[in-house]
């Protein structure tokens, strides 16, 4: 907290040390809702580094489920998603981990994967290491295979060397296969999923490969 | 030239309008949160709109290089439904303070019934509260005195005129408006409201001041070019470059730029550091750098 507040003008680290006070000892829900919603622009001009409106509104996120009974935390963090733009649901999701009993918002981040704007899809698929700890194989192979359609590096996709199995190998040759068909490029992210986990594939290309990535 | 249309629905338009807007250079859109043809049944539906003109629609028109922002309110029409208004009213506190907000709108007059004119007001007064530009449609029938009511309640309100756009203008209705404070809008739509050759004849009595034309592009058979076409027909009539660019993108900046969230990227905004904003100006002697 201290640590954003440094970046920030006085007026609004000002803003957002009361928001995070209010949050944690004074929660009112519209007050709250509004105050995350504003928080991108009341933070500075638009061209502030989003990573640092996402750790903001994770910080009044934090503070809210501190002051607030476990059973709520579900409900407030589904509405902040679901009636959220798209910069507040990006920050959602990369605030979930740091979440008590993180596990329990799975729903919304598989939810999340169904979007089609690629800041929200990035947010849950890119450099979050949500995915990989807590959603079941299906939704897990479904983001992977997402970020391979939409051209998502898989190098960015965490956790995913402790997910690779048999079947999302098996999804991803399936794919390359479709892509032959049609006479398109298979990626290399593509081909090496599709080889398979270290114990089934040829492992001593593996990791000169992920080396080059 | 950069365009800018201050009013037009693209929810109701596909991916090829916005890729025409863009090669004819459509640059920035307002897009008004309006009624959708037939009256909606639950707050909850609203409160979707709302969502996706903030997200999946801005989302959308970024795709095509294009700035979308919009305005959110409860719509004259359906401000008539007892069951739904006052819900719907309870969300705009929340949904104002979303980025892509930039005004209340469009808020006003149908039919000019009691129902009406309670949501007008208490509009009006929301953003007073929020600090927020205004967008005011001004009915089809009765237009004359519908203006004219609008603009009285205006005044009621304690809305500064300035942050306040009176749309769908007539020549009956524009010299009205151009006696207040307020701005005056103009919707060039295929054989009602406004078309291009009357609209370059305002241009050329009235000249440019608070002056702004839209297309009104919606569901109905509606042109998301009339803005362009708007330009082109004002200068075969022989009206200036400065005079045109002044009501297709310098007015709706200057308008809208008054919520202090119209985040144009840098490419899009014209630089003039001559100007003021608030009675601000960003220079602290420096010579100023004007953008041609």
């Amino acid at each position: 907290m201290r640590e954003i507040c440094r970046t920030l003008a006085p007026e609004a680290a000002r803003w957002l040390e009361a928001a995070v006070e209010q949050a944690r000892t004074r929660f009112e829900r519209g007050g709250f809702l509004a105050a995350y919603a504003g928080a991108a622009r009341r933070l500075g001009t638009p061209g502030a580094d989003p990573g640092l409106v996402e750790r903001a509104r994770a910080a009044l996120l934090e503070a809210a489920l501190r002051g607030l009974s476990d059973d709520a935390h579900v409900p407030l963090v589904h509405e902040l998603y679901r009636r959220g733009d798209n910069g507040e649901r990006a920050a959602v999701l990369r605030s979930l981990e740091r979440l008590p009993a993180p596990e329990r918002f799975t729903a919304i981040a598989i939810e999340a994967c169904r979007t089609h704007v690629p800041v929200v899809f990035e947010s849950i698929a890119c450099d979050n290491p949500y995915a990989a700890r807590h959603f079941p194989a299906g939704a897990f192979q479904q983001l992977v295979l997402k970020a391979l359609f939409v051209g998502v590096p898989l190098a960015r996709v965490h956790g995913l060397e402790t997910r690779r199995s048999a079947e999302l190998a098996r999804m991803a040759a399936d794919y390359a296969s479709e892509l032959r068909a049609a006479g398109r490029a298979v990626s290399r992210d593509v081909e090496w999923l599709a080889r398979g986990a270290p114990a089934e594939g040829d492992e001593s290309d593996e990791s000169d490969e992920r080396a080059g990535r | 030239m950069k365009l800018f249309d201050p009013h037009i629905h693209m929810t109701s338009r596909t991916t090829d309008d916005y890729e025409r807007m863009a090669q004819a250079g459509i640059a920035a859109v307002i897009e008004p949160a309006f009624w959708m043809g037939q009256p909606r049944t639950h707050v909850g539906t609203f409160e979707d709109y709302y969502l996706s003109l903030i997200g999946w629609e801005r989302f959308r028109a970024s795709q095509f290089g294009i700035a979308h922002f919009c305005t959110l309110a409860l719509n004259p029409k359906e401000a008539n439904d007892p069951e739904l208004a006052d819900g719907v009213l309870a969300l705009l506190p929340r949904y104002l303070e979303k980025d892509g907000v930039v005004g209340v709108g469009e808020i006003g007059y149908d039919d000019q019934t009691p129902a009406e004119e309670r949501c007008f007001a208490a509009q009006l007064a929301l953003a007073v509260e929020l600090e927020l530009p205004v967008l005011v449609h001004t009915p089809h029938r009765d237009k004359k005195r519908g203006t004219e009511r609008s603009l009285a309640l205006v005044r009621e309100s304690g809305l500064p005129e300035e942050r306040v756009l009176i749309d769908h203008n007539t020549e009956e209705t524009l010299p009205l408006v151009l006696d207040t404070g307020c701005w005056a809008g103009h919707s060039i739509y295929p054989q009602t409201k406004m078309d291009e050759q009357r609209m370059v004849a305002l241009v050329q009595k009235y000249g440019s001041e608070r002056i702004l034309v839209n297309s009104a592009a919606d569901w109905g058979v509606s042109d998301p070019l009339k803005v362009p076409k708007t330009a082109d027909a004002m200068r075969r009539a022989g009206i200036v470059e400065a005079t045109i660019e002044r009501i297709v993108w310098e007015n709706p900046v200057r308008f809208f730029g008054q919520s202090g969230r119209l985040d144009l990227p840098e490419s899009a905004a014209r630089i003039d550091q001559r100007e003021l904003y608030a009675g601000n100006s960003v220079l602290r002697g420096q010579t100023p750098r004007v953008q041609d």
